[in-house]
């Protein structure tokens, strides 16, 4: 009981500092409405220009002929231009001066080595900064082994030979990324979320250290309350206040700005619930670790600008070059954005495991090393 | 609360290691800084320290009243704490240390920096709570509300007890003699050497129609020094007794060094 005392008067003495309140409820939501506006056009898929792949054709048998008349037919050649090149060197300069996102190469013997009924592999070389292309190259090449391996099959068992023929027998359907890809508004609401929820580390700092500096933890000491009934108390005091005001932004931008929180809005839920956890343990172990709190307050709020912007939070990371796509993975921000993304749009169950699995090991790291000072310092 | 370094404390006949509860729910304690959560009302601060002490339903409403009240501050209870003057602050910072009425209050300074009325309000409100059966230890830098308050007094300088007893036994330590000034109708000369004869008396002198008697301490004259006067026809216009005050006491004790 008394636990929920402690906790129930920190709820009300937080949600009455208006100022953090301001910072922790107003700030995001005007975010989300000005980056969600000034850089929509970042989300909004535009048409796919023509990709350029090298060709290295070694083989010079049917099968490379087949292949050739299938890269240069009029529907692939809405996607891709066909570039011959003469050595793996030349395709590679290219590759390297994006002048070429990829190079197919059919390597000597291709062609006798199917017609034996062997595996042979085509060998496809992509440019990791080109990741989106490389995949269209990807797909088309594996269109053409699929249609290869069924001729194969076929002139096995009829012994007709069969070249490559196209069909127009494909129902043409558009294809519209509403409600499979972000909108800016979309996006943003899901790392504005996340980084009010990291400004939490506030709460966290400031929970204990607060009691002395308003001498209360004398009071708190000399009344009849165990010392680990404070500490829960104040604890799970914050995590209510952060954990509500996570809620109030889902709310408001879903009503507001009619924001995709996906169907599995319990997920999300509970995406916030462990990564408010995390950012009270991160705030009380950085608390713990340092003696002025107004110092390390402002060492959290700085860590979470940084954290957010790694995380791609005010930009994509994709966008903004490898260096800082890299980084984004040491970032707590990533983690949950990465397990809301994959929730709301589809995307691997595994990385959203993985993901919630890392924030749950840095929240129990934080509040084991929190908690091994508390005890260190109260002794 | 800091530990002891060495000793033992002993509450309510109790070895007391500072972390037991069932000692703790009877100590309230008045810290000298304002101990109080100035985002809560009155009414909030209290309540949440009562319920510290496991006050709850119909008790803890009346209890919390009961301190608001005793302490002034009731008409206030909607009010932030922030929004209080310093002496309303200072009361509050009593309601919230007495709302579980213990049987031991310490209270540190509660009177620094108040305007007179509170001052007042605080020193009536201790001797209350004294007679209502609460101990109380009192620290203070005014001389004069000890005196007023307390029945045993203990002086400390730098962390060390120097001097304890009543105000009467320590005022005893720093006494050598006792000074009488009386104003006379008239003085005359035969007075003043009847006077010098008394027993116990050091010295008389007069100016105006002032005597003033210097006599060893604890000579217990006073009433043959009026027989004298009485037998003269001179009549008796004032006296006054001057004798030690705890200042006195403590700077003699202390000594008058500027502390830190």
């Amino acid at each position: 009981m008394k636990v929920l005392n402690i906790a129930y008067y920190t709820i009300l003495r937080n949600f009455r500092d208006y100022k953090t309140l301001t910072m922790m409820l107003l700030l995001p939501i005007m975010l989300i409405l000005v980056l969600g506006s000034a850089l929509g056009g970042v989300f909004t898929p535009n048409n796919i220009s023509t990709t350029t792949i090298c060709y290295l054709n070694e083989d010079k048998k049917l099968m490379s002929e087949t292949l050739e008349e299938f890269l240069r037919s009029e529907e692939i050649a809405e996607l891709i231009v066909i570039k011959s090149v003469q050595s793996r060197e030349e395709a590679f300069a290219l590759i390297k001066d994006n002048k070429a996102a990829a190079l197919i190469v059919l390597p000597v013997g291709f062609s006798e080595t199917i017609q034996k009924g062997e595996k042979v592999a085509i060998e496809i070389y992509n440019s990791k900064y080109s990741s989106f292309r490389a995949s269209i190259v990807q797909s088309i090449m594996n269109g053409f082994i699929s249609a290869a391996n069924a001729q194969l099959v076929l002139r096995q068992l009829d012994g007709i030979p069969s070249a490559y023929k196209s069909f127009d027998n494909l129902q043409e359907i558009s294809v519209t990324s509403e409600g499979n890809a972000p909108r800016s508004i979309d996006y943003y609401a899901v790392t504005m979320l996340v980084m009010t929820i990291m400004y939490g580390t506030s709460y966290g700092n400031f929970s204990l250290k607060e009691e002395k500096l308003q001498n209360t933890s004398i009071r708190l000491a000399s009344a009849p309350v165990k010392y680990l009934e404070v500490v829960l108390g104040k604890l799970l005091g914050s995590i209510v206040t952060i954990f509500m005001q996570a809620m109030l932004i889902i709310v408001f931008t879903k009503v507001a700005f009619n924001v995709n929180w996906g169907g599995n809005i319990l997920f999300i839920i509970f995406v916030c619930f462990s990564l408010t956890l995390l950012a009270v343990g991160l705030g009380m172990m950085v608390s713990n670790l340092g003696k002025n709190p107004q110092a390390t307050g402002a060492l959290l709020n700085f860590g979470v600008n940084i954290m957010t912007f790694i995380a791609g939070g005010y930009f994509p990371a994709s966008q903004m070059g490898p260096a800082i796509d890299r980084l984004g993975f040491i970032s707590p921000n990533y983690l949950a954005q990465q397990a809301m993304f994959n929730t709301i749009y589809g995307g691997s169950p595994i990385q959203t495991t993985n993901a919630m699995l890392a924030i749950w090991i840095i929240a129990a790291a934080a509040f084991i090393i929190a908690g091994s000072i508390e005890r260190r310092s109260a002794n | 609360m800091q530990r002891q370094d060495k000793g033992q404390i002993i509450l309510f006949g109790k070895n007391f290691d500072g972390n037991d509860s069932s000692i703790k729910k009877d100590i309230g304690i008045v810290p000298q800084d304002l101990a109080l959560y100035l985002d809560l009302t009155c009414y909030e601060n209290v309540t949440f320290f009562a319920k510290l002490y496991g006050l709850k339903d119909g008790l803890l409403k009346s209890r919390v009243q009961e301190a608001l009240e005793f302490t002034g501050l009731w008409d206030r209870r909607k009010d932030l704490a922030k929004k209080l003057s310093g002496g309303m602050k200072r009361r509050l910072n009593i309601a919230c240390a007495i709302v579980h009425q213990p049987k031991l209050i310490i209270m540190d300074e509660p009177t620094v920096g108040i305007d007179p009325q509170s001052r007042n309000h605080i020193l009536q409100s201790v001797k209350e709570l004294n007679r209502k059966g609460s101990s109380i230890i009192y620290t203070s830098h005014y001389m004069e509300e000890v005196e007023e308050l307390c029945s045993r007094i203990a002086i400390m300088d730098h962390g060390k007890v120097i001097a304890q007893g009543t105000k009467e036994e320590l005022k005893t330590f720093v006494t050598v003699e006792e000074r009488i000034e009386i104003e006379l109708s008239s003085i005359n000369y035969t007075l003043v050497d009847n006077v010098k004869q008394v027993s116990g008396v050091k010295e008389c002198t007069f100016k105006d129609n002032k005597l003033m008697v210097v006599s060893e301490k604890n000579s217990k004259n006073l009433s043959r020094i009026i027989d004298c006067i009485a037998a003269t026809d001179v009549d008796i216009l004032s006296m006054n007794i001057e004798k030690p005050t705890l200042e006195t006491v403590f700077l003699t004790l202390t000594g008058r060094t500027l502390r830190d």
